[in-house]
């Protein structure tokens, strides 16, 4: 299983070369797109952390009817295919559709627009943020927030005091995991907002047009290759997490 | 005198219990200890005090005002929770001025007042501390001294005692007595223990499967407990008594029946005395002892606790001792042995 799981994370950091790195790295269109997704991908971690906070607490603190049916719902994005997350989105958000309809009268396009791209995002991917501060919560001792009120400070004064900081990590561990799971994915945003392109929907293009590797044609780079860009991406990723990792451990010594 | 903290008809229900028609009053300035076993419903009694919910049914006041509808935070009555739950994101200081610092009192004024309970709970050196390395008992100084900084209305302790060792226990007995003292401040304790309940309480209430059934001082309890043993407030070596005599320390006391107990103490009138039922020796024969105090009785009844034995004796007054198992074997005790109890007078508490 661990074979499955690193080898070809591994082949793929291996098997990438320095000048294919740096083809990558010089290539317009490979640096806008992996610019496009990390700016995209953070947008929606920041959503999702913004507008989850409030919905886990909810869930976390208040039993209330209906609270399991929400719970529930809230994991759907998880369980769909994701082409069809990409449907069901364009149903409501699409141009001619509700809610699209009501935004393009404000001169503002949800579909094929970094717009476009984040709705799609927070919908596949806040959910694991939303789950991460409601078991927070869930398992905070429910006098915490009773001691501190009792000492005459207000709920709010008490959320961002006691409630917060206890919570932090958990919020971080949520805005890693939506985030990662936003930089990842291709079929919705095919669907929704397949233009501009982030980097996974490029490294499909160019792998589809052009193959694995860098084309180059009379010195005109057609192609600076999926692997590359996807080498590229690797190691993007991991930087961050990595960075994530050691905020993470720092907040907690 | 003006009641602190009084409870008029309160009653609220969960699925499996409630909380039944509960009536307090608590004198201004006093410390009533709440009385009950596990599940008898004292925390949930607290918490509404608190203002964690509202009760159902009736009505709480703080000095006279009517605070059954306000939040938590408008009440003016600290809670301290068993578990302490400091806030382990902030030092020791900022702990204590937590209060202050969310009522936005200014810097000099919240130092004045964290400096000054710091000191008078001992622990001044612990201040730039996380409360997370810190042990049971000084968790729970710096709980009582979060709860009293902000000058609070009426303190709410829950189980103070009763996740720290014997010897601190002791330790945080004195600090409460000390703070209770200094402050003046109205002090709602829970308990379980009933040692603890006799050592600091003014007044005692004694609450099961939610309902308040008795309230009264301690020494009315000890005194109901010694004309019939199997009540509520079991007696378990728990004498009133008066002092007569005090001579450098040594102080002889009354406890009824025509007989003394000797017992070490600077106090005088009216006292409760605890003697340790492991350190009474159980004689057949008045055995010449050092022993200066020496109470005859009939084994009534002897309760198997393993390598040791609890012996309790009636007549004059009831006792129990725990001897062991070895000891009882070779006296050949049996219900309805003559014996004499023998114990030192440092043996004796007073309480």
């Amino acid at each position: 299983m661990f074979f499955l799981l690193v080898s070809p994370v591994l082949s793929l950091i291996f098997g990438s070369s320095v000048s294919g790195l740096i083809l990558a790295l010089t290539n317009a269109e490979a640096v806008s797109s992996i610019a496009l997704t990390i700016y995209t991908s953070g947008l929606t971690a920041v959503v999702a952390v913004v507008l989850g906070i409030p919905l886990g607490y909810l869930l976390g603190k208040y039993q209330f009817r209906g609270r399991s049916l929400i719970d529930s719902i809230i994991e759907i994005p998880l369980m769909i295919p994701h082409t069809v997350a990409g449907i069901a989105l364009i149903t409501i958000f699409g141009s001619a559709e509700l809610v699209g309809a009501l935004f393009k009268g404000y001169g503002l396009r949800l579909t094929n627009d970094v717009m476009g791209i984040v709705l799609t995002l927070v919908f596949v991917s806040a959910t694991y943020t939303v789950k991460q501060v409601e078991e927070a919560i869930r398992s905070l001792d429910p006098k915490l927030e009773l001691v501190s009120r009792s000492l005459g400070a207000s709920s709010t004064f008490t959320f961002f005091n006691v409630t917060m900081p206890s919570i932090w990590r958990s919020v971080v561990t949520g805005a890693i995991l939506t985030w990662a799971r936003a930089s990842s994915e291709v079929g919705a945003l095919f669907i929704m907002a397949y233009y501009p392109p982030v980097a996974s929907i490029l490294i499909w293009n160019l792998y589809a047009g052009y193959g694995l590797h860098e084309s180059v044609s009379n010195g005109v780079v057609l192609s600076p290759g999926a692997v590359n860009v996807a080498a590229l991406m690797i190691f993007i990723n991991l930087g961050i997490f990595v960075l994530f990792k050691v905020v993470q451990r720092k907040r907690h010594n | 005198m003006g009641y602190g903290l009084a409870v008029e008809n309160l009653s609220n229900s969960w699925p499996s219990f409630s909380l039944k028609n509960i009536n307090l009053a608590v004198p201004e300035g006093s410390y009533f200890v709440l009385l009950g076993p596990t599940g008898s419903g004292k925390t949930l009694l607290l918490e509404a005090i608190a203002g964690a919910y509202s009760p159902t049914e009736g009505r709480i006041f703080v000095f006279g005002e009517d605070v059954s509808h306000l939040p938590p935070e408008k009440r003016r009555i600290s809670y301290a929770p068993q578990n302490y739950l400091l806030f382990e994101n902030m030092t020791v200081r900022r702990n204590v001025e937590y209060g202050l610092h969310a009522k936005g009192v200014e810097e000099t004024e919240r130092k004045k007042r964290s400096k000054h309970l710091l000191e008078m709970l001992g622990i001044s050196h612990l201040v730039d501390r996380s409360p997370r390395n810190l042990s049971g008992g000084e968790r729970q100084r710096v709980s009582l001294a979060r709860a009293l900084a902000v000058e609070p209305r009426a303190v709410l302790l829950d189980e103070p005692l009763s996740a720290v060792d014997a010897e601190t226990k002791s330790t945080i007995i004195d600090y409460l007595r000390r703070v209770h003292t200094e402050t003046g401040v109205t002090v709602i304790h829970v308990t379980h223990d009933r040692l603890e309940a006799a050592s600091l309480a003014d007044r005692i209430g004694v609450i099961r499967e939610g309902e308040i059934r008795e309230v009264g001082s301690p020494l009315e309890f000890s005194q109901k407990a010694y004309s019939k043993p199997d009540s509520i407030f079991e007696s378990d070596n728990l004498i009133p008594g008066n002092v007569i005599r005090s001579e450098s320390n040594l102080a002889l006391v009354d406890v009824g029946a025509g007989k003394i107990i000797e017992a070490i103490t600077d106090r005088t009138g009216q006292v409760m005395l605890h003697i340790r039922p492991e350190s009474i020796v159980i004689s057949k024969h008045g055995v010449d002892s050092s022993a200066r105090n020496r109470l005859t009785g009939t084994v009534a009844e002897v309760t198997d606790l393993g390598p040791t034995v609890r012996v309790r004796l009636s007549g004059g007054i009831p006792i129990a001792a725990i001897i062991t198992r070895r000891s009882f074997f070779e006296m050949e005790l049996n219900i309805g042995s003559q014996v004499y109890a023998l114990f030192k007078a440092t043996s004796v508490d007073v309480l």
